[in-house]
C-alpha cells in the first residue's frame, strides 16, 4: 500500500532478503526516488567525523590501543594515529602463536604507514614456558587468555598514565549489547579481562560499523590489502591449530606448512573465494618412508572453506592436482612432516577450527 | 554527524539488522533504533527517512508494540511487514488475523505503474508473517495484488 505524495510506503514481504531477488531495488527506489537520500553516507565522511569526534573525545589525555594484526584493531589504530597519533601508545603483545610474517607484518604497518608509539611485548617465552605439557584445549585457551593480561601488568609502568582504551567493538556487538543508545564514552570496568588498576575510559571509534565497513575505511586510510583483507583469526592463534602440546618446534612446522599452503592459494588465485583457509597440526604420528628411511612423524591438516557469516560452513571444493600440488611441497620443504591430509568436514557438525 | 540519517526502528524482526546493511550499502547512514527509543530519538536525531520494521508480535495482541504516528507525519515512511501492519492500523486501515500463515516465496503478480512495489522486475518475494492488511488506510492505494491462483484473498 503506499501514497506517493504523504511519501508513505508499506509492504508486506521482506525486501532486504536475499530470497526476494529484486528487495535492493525496492530499497534503492523509496531512499532515492521517495525518501530524498542523496547517498552521503562514504568511508571518507566516516573518517572525517570519527577523527574529529576522537580529537574532541580524548583531548589532550593518552590513548592506549592493544593491535592484534587483525582488521578492526588495526584500523583502530590507524584511526587514532591519524587524529591524536602522538598521544596514541600502540601495544602488540606477540605471543609467538601468530601465523609466519604477521608479527613482521603489524610491526611495518605500525613503523611505516602510522606513527603511533608502539610498544611491542616479546613473550614468545613466557607463552611457550606456561603452555608446556599442556594438551587439553580450554586449558591452553585459559591459559592464553591470562597470559596476555600478565604481559600487562610487567608493564604497568608505561600502559598506567594513560586516560583511554582504544577498543575495536563494531556495530553487531553493540545491538546484541542492546547498548546501541547508551553513552558513547563509558568507564571501563575490566573490559575484556584487562587487570583491574586499568582504569580507562572506552573508546570505540568502529561501533556503528559492519565488518565490511570496517574494511573499506580501513583501505580508505592506506592500510594494506594484507591487513584489510585477512582471514579471521582465533585470539589464541595457532595454539588452538596445534592440537596437543604448543612447543616452539611444532610452532614452526605449523607455521611453515600453513605459509606453503597460503602461498599456493595466492598463487592460484583461489584465496579470493576462501572464507577461511589454515594448515592444523595433529598430535598424532605416523610410519612413512622418505628415500630408503623409515620416518615416524606429524600429519598436517589442510582446512579451507567457504562461509558467509562463519554460522556455517562448507569444505572449498579443491582440484585434486592442487591438494596433491600441495601436500608434496610440505612433505618436502617441512621437516617433521611426512603425511598431509585434506578435511571435507562442514559446519556443522564440525566447526571451523580445530580446537 | 553531517550526513542523512535513516532510522530503522526495530519491533524485534529477525532481519532488523539486515535492513539497516542494506540502507547502507546504498551509501545511506542508517541506524537501529529499538521501538521503546523511537520517539525520543526521531526528535532528537531528526532522521530523513523512516522503516519500520517485521516483528514477532501480532498489532491486534492488546499492548502491541507502536510508536507515535504523529511523529512520522511529515517523514516518508516505509513499514515492512509487521511495520506496515501497524502503519495500516494507525492511519485508519484494518488488520486482521489471516486463516492461515503465508511463509516463504509468493509472486506479487500484476501491480499498478508506478508504485514502489512495481520497481521490483523480478516479482518473487519472501513472506513471512499471519496477520494481513484487509482495509487500506484512507489516502493510501493498494498497487499490488499477488497471484490469487496461489493465495487465498487480496494481502497486502
Amino acid at each position: 500500500m503506499e501514497n506517493l505524495s504523504a511519501k508513505k510506503f508499506g509492504v508486506q514481504f521482506h525486501p532486504e532478503v536475499t530470497h526476494t531477488p529484486d528487495g535492493r531495488e525496492l530499497l534503492k527506489t523509496f531512499l532515492f526516488n521517495h525518501a530524498g537520500l542523496k547517498g552521503d553516507w562514504t568511508p571518507q565522511n566516516f573518517i572525517d567525523d570519527t577523527l574529529k569526534s576522537i580529537r574532541e573525545t580524548v583531548g589532550d589525555g593518552k590513548v592506549l590501543c592493544a593491535v592484534s594484526g587483525g582488521v578492526d584493531s588495526s584500523v583502530v589504530a590507524a584511526l587514532l594515529s591519524e587524529s591524536v597519533g602522538s598521544q596514541t601508545t600502540c601495544v602488540f603483545v606477540d605471543h609467538g602463536l601468530l601465523r609466519k610474517g604477521e608479527a613482521e607484518q603489524v610491526h611495518e604497518t605500525f613503523t611505516k604507514t602510522f606513527h603511533p608509539n608502539l610498544i611491542v611485548i616479546n613473550a614468545h617465552d613466557q607463552f611457550f614456558s606456561e603452555l608446556k605439557g599442556i594438551t587439553e584445549p580450554e586449558q591452553k585457551r585459559k591459559i592464553i587468555g591470562e597470559n596476555f593480561v600478565i604481559c600487562f601488568e610487567r608493564n604497568k609502568a608505561v600502559l598506567e598514565s594513560h586516560d583511554f582504551l582504544a577498543q575495536g567493538t563494531l556495530y553487531p556487538d553493540v545491538i546484541e549489547s542492546g547498548s546501541a543508545t547508551a553513552s558513547k564514552i563509558k568507564t571501563h570496568h575490566n573490559v575484556g579481562g584487562l587487570p583491574d588498576w586499568m582504569k580507562l575510559k572506552v573508546i570505540e571509534p568502529l561501533r556503528w560499523l559492519f565488518k565490511d565497513e570496517v574494511r573499506e575505511v580501513g583501505r580508505a586510510l592506506g592500510l594494506s590489502s594484507e591487513v584489510v583483507d585477512r582471514e579471521p583469526f582465533p585470539g589464541p592463534g595457532l595454539g588452538v591449530r596445534i592440537l596437543g602440546e604448543v612447543t616452539p618446534e611444532r610452532v614452526k612446522i605449523t607455521q611453515e606448512a600453513d605459509w606453503i599452503f597460503r602461498e599456493e592459494l595466492r598463487k592460484s588465485g583461489l584465496n579470493r573465494g576462501i572464507w577461511q583457509s589454515y594448515a592444523a597440526l595433529l598430535d598424532v604420528r605416523s610410519v612413512g618412508v622418505m628415500g630408503d628411511e623409515r620416518t615416524y612423524e606429524q600429519p598436517i591438516v589442510l582446512r579451507a572453506v567457504t562461509s558467509e557469516d562463519a554460522m556455517t560452513a562448507q569444505a572449498f571444493p579443491f582440484a585434486f592436482e592442487f591438494l596433491e600440488h600441495v601436500a608434496n611441497r610440505i612433505v618436502n620443504e617441512v621437516d617433521g612432516v611426512n603425511r598431509v591430509l585434506y578435511d571435507l568436514t562442514s559446519k556443522p557438525p564440525a566447526t571451523i577450527e580445530w580446537e | 554527524m553531517q550526513h542523512q540519517l535513516v532510522s530503522v526502528i526495530d519491533f524485534g524482526g529477525q532481519y532488523t539488522q539486515l535492513i539497516v546493511r542494506r540502507v547502507r550499502e546504498q551509501g545511506c547512514y542508517s541506524e537501529m533504533v529499538p521501538w521503546q527509543q523511537a520517539e525520543a530519538h526521531i526528535l532528537d536525531r531528526k532522521p530523513t527517512a523512516v522503516i519500520l520494521s517485521g516483528g514477532p508480535r501480532s498489532t491486534l495482541e492488546p499492548d502491541a508494540p507502536t510508536i507515535n504516528f504523529d511523529l512520522l507525519k511529515d517523514l516518508p515512511v516505509l513499514g515492512i511487514c509487521y511495520g506496515q501492519q501497524l502503519m495500516a492500523k494507525n492511519l485508519g486501515g484494518e488488520v486482521q488475523k489471516s486463516t492461515e500463515r503465508e511463509y516463504g516465496k509468493r509472486h506479487l503478480g500484476p501491480r499498478t505503474p508506478g508504485t514502489l512495489v512495481e520497481t521490483l522486475k523480478n516479482d518473487l518475494v519472501w513472506m513471512s508473517h499471519g496477520d494481513k492488511v484487509t482495509h487500506v488506510p484512507p489516502g493510501l492505494s493498494s498497487p499490488q495484488a499477488l497471484k490469487p491462483a496461489q493465495l487465498p484473498p487480496w494481502k497486502t
